[in-house]
């Protein structure tokens, strides 16, 4: 005799807990830049947690904020974000900065173009993080996408250590097919023409790098008359000139021979923002503004006095980054430049940043001096 | 010391030929330091590849089974065959070619298919057409219920619709064009919608846990529910629910831990005890190793050898 077995079906529905809200942002999440009332309520909520966090796990930002006589509660308005305490780069060039997450660190460094590194220690979490960001601009800007590969003027990450630049740079090997170009110390042109000219027509070649890389490529090709097709791929300068700062070229220089040497179009070259403090890479869009994405805040401040200055108005460039986990993401950059909002060129509207330059000189000296004090002496 | 996957298992290319006369290409890796508790088929969803489950392999060898990944032919990757000719008849077959050859590889060991989204309709076709079970459980990953709906929202079109009012012969899907022999296998093999589904896992006879995300833009939910949720069926099943997450589940990595907590303790029946995540570090030296491979079909793995990262 057949028996019939009847079984119900066993249902379970689970949310990860280390899925909060702005992990499901950054990880599902689409850019809708209008910077409606609710987006800026759930900015401030995002920041007002992780504000919260790093002041009771991180032994340095509580008595910074202590300092400060700052606490969550006085987030009420967008307005007050400007309260929120910010971590100076000499306090992580001083090694001072550290939120106890309970995990194995990855000292993250920078590249000491200004004389002494910074260092910015990155668990698991903020790492998934910054790569949910870099996710999140390429669903953006350029369409996620598998038949693409990425070739990075850069070394693999074996090589990378923990140079920050470097290492960020290898990490499109877990997003796309890549190569890289810089291996055991040697930068390798020749391979990397060799590799556009026989590329796969109908996968997208995504060149990455820093300017000056990108410019010495540039001259390899040109004095060895070669001139591979990027008609369908991208160029993203990433890093800025560090080092070779007195090489520096002019962006639309730059542009000209990409357009000239590799047929690139003008809105595919692509430059990318990203500092070892930041825990979020801000992109370009096709009309080449910089976008900030919608959980990160960026407040502008005047050099001589640090109060807040008015839209589009030039001064130094702080973050508000709810993504940093190990560390507080609440910074001051060494960059001058001007956030502006509205409609983009693009299409798209939202908050719009501009680098202009580096402090630098006597400036540097006196702004740095300034953060300092603004950091630790609560105002 | 971090642990490094590579470590713990030996990997190596396999090509199996296709009743239909196909190379089958796949990858078999083995933990090293354990005796083998089983096998895993793991047979990939639509323009997935064998380096697309490096991780979901690293689980579960790190708790003991071997796995078997392939690539479909017709399809992407290294087995014969364009995706422009991708059917779920070819699906099916390259899946009773790779469960053949991997019952040869278990022997007395138990075997496991885990099939995920496109590959899960397949599978449930497979098993349920068998006259005795191939395997002992079966995981279906983001399964796709009703392929025509799937394939109208990753189109953007009916393309089933469009095929049979002739006004099509090839369209893209995702990022890749594919001819319409797939629809037209689609209606003729009674693929349809998920009631064929339903009707079919009714039939298998072996437990069957499918895990779902709340927010798949490819899948509707409450289809799933309504397929896994057989009255009659033979054996257990199970459907777990992630929420927070859709049908790429792999760019969310809380939820892509969850999937693998699942994968873990639904092949094992235990309660994750000896389930350790791999970190970052891993997890990216893991990516990289394999994509290299696929770079040169696995040749590297022709023979067999210790892989270090």
């Amino acid at each position: 005799m057949l028996t019939e077995h009847v079984t119900a079906l066993d249902v379970h529905r689970t949310r990860p807990d280390d899925l909060t809200e702005l992990d499901e942002f950054l990880f599902e999440g689409s850019l809708d830049e209008t910077e409606t009332d609710d987006l800026v309520r759930q900015r401030m909520a995002w920041i007002r947690m992780a504000v919260s966090h790093h002041m009771h796990a991180s032994t340095y930002y509580g008595r910074l904020a202590r300092a400060h006589e700052f606490s969550p509660e006085q987030l009420t308005g967008p307005d007050d974000l400007a309260l929120v305490p910010l971590v100076s780069s000499g306090a992580f060039k001083a090694r001072r900065v550290a939120t106890d997450v309970g995990e194995r660190l990855k000292l993250c460094l920078s590249s000491g173009t200004s004389g002494t590194q910074s260092i910015v220690p990155r668990d698991d979490r903020t790492l998934e993080r910054l790569i949910g960001t870099v996710m999140f601009g390429a669903r953006a800007f350029f369409r996620s996408r598998e038949r693409r590969r990425l070739l990075v003027l850069g070394p693999p990450t074996d090589e990378a250590g923990d140079l920050w630049f470097s290492y960020v740079l290898s990490l499109g090997g877990l997003i796309n097919d890549t190569l890289f170009f810089v291996r055991d110390g040697v930068t390798r042109f020749t391979e990397l023409a060799d590799a556009l000219e026989s590329a796969d027509p109908d996968v997208e070649q995504m060149l990455i790098g820093p300017p000056a890389l990108i410019v010495d490529l540039l001259d390899h090709l040109e004095s060895h008359g070669r001139s591979p097709q990027l008609t369908n791929g991208f160029v993203l300068t990433a890093g800025g000139w560090k080092k070779r700062a007195d090489e520096r070229v002019e962006r639309e220089e730059l542009e000209q021979r990409l357009v000239r040497t590799l047929s690139v179009p003008l809105s595919r070259i692509r430059d990318t923002f990203n500092m070892v403090e930041l825990n979020t890479v801000i992109f370009e869009c096709e009309a080449r503004v910089k976008h900030v994405p919608p959980w990160l805040e960026v407040l502008v401040r005047r050099p001589h006095d640090m109060s807040l200055a008015e839209p589009d108005e030039t001064g130094v460039l702080t973050y508000l980054d709810p993504t940093a986990l190990s560390y507080p993401g609440f910074v001051f950059s060494d960059d001058l430049g001007r956030l502006t909002s509205g409609e983009c060129p693009c299409g798209r509207s939202g908050r719009f940043l501009t680098i202009e330059r580096r402090v630098a000189g006597i400036e540097e000296r006196g702004c740095a001096l300034k953060m300092q004090r603004y950091s630790e002496s609560g105002g | 010391m971090a642990s490094r996957p590579f470590d713990e298992r030996v990997a190596r290319r396999v090509e199996v030929e296709t009743p239909q006369g196909n190379k089958l290409v796949g990858v078999v890796a083995e933990p090293k330091e354990r005796p083998p508790r089983g096998v895993v088929v793991m047979s990939p969803g639509y323009e997935r590849c064998i380096h697309h489950y490096a991780v979901p392999s690293c689980y579960l060898t790190r708790v003991g089974y071997v796995t078997f990944r392939f690539d479909h032919t017709n399809h992407v990757g290294h087995s014969d065959g364009e995706i422009f000719d991708l059917t779920m008849s070819s699906m099916a077959d390259d899946l009773r070619s790779a469960l053949k050859e991997a019952s040869l590889l278990a022997g007395d060991l138990p075997l496991h298919l885990v099939a995920s989204s496109l590959s899960a309709r397949a599978a449930i076709r497979v098993l349920s057409q068998a006259s005795s079970p191939l395997v002992e459980r079966l995981m279906l990953l983001l399964p796709v219920v009703d392929v025509r709906r799937t394939l109208a929202a990753a189109a953007g079109a009916d393309v089933v619709a469009l095929w049979e009012r002739g006004e099509i012969d090839r369209y893209l899907v995702s990022e890749h064009v594919v001819s319409a022999a797939f629809a037209r296998d689609l209606i003729e093999e009674g693929y349809g919608g998920f009631e064929a589904t339903q009707n079919e896992l009714r039939g298998i006879t072996v437990p069957v846990t499918a895990v779902s995300t709340q927010a798949d833009e490819w899948v509707a939910l409450d289809e799933v529910l309504a397929t896994m949720d057989a009255d009659s069926a033979a054996a257990p099943r199970h459907l777990v629910v992630i929420e927070g997450s859709s049908h790429g589940i792999g760019h969310n990595p809380p939820a892509l831990r969850a999937l693998m907590e699942v994968l873990v303790s639904g092949t094992t029946d235990q309660a994750n005890e000896e389930m350790k995540h791999l970190t970052f570090s891993e997890i990216l030296s893991i990516v990289r190793a394999e994509r290299a491979w696929a770079s040169v079909g696995y040749q590297m793995l022709r023979t067999e050898q210790e892989v270090h990262s």
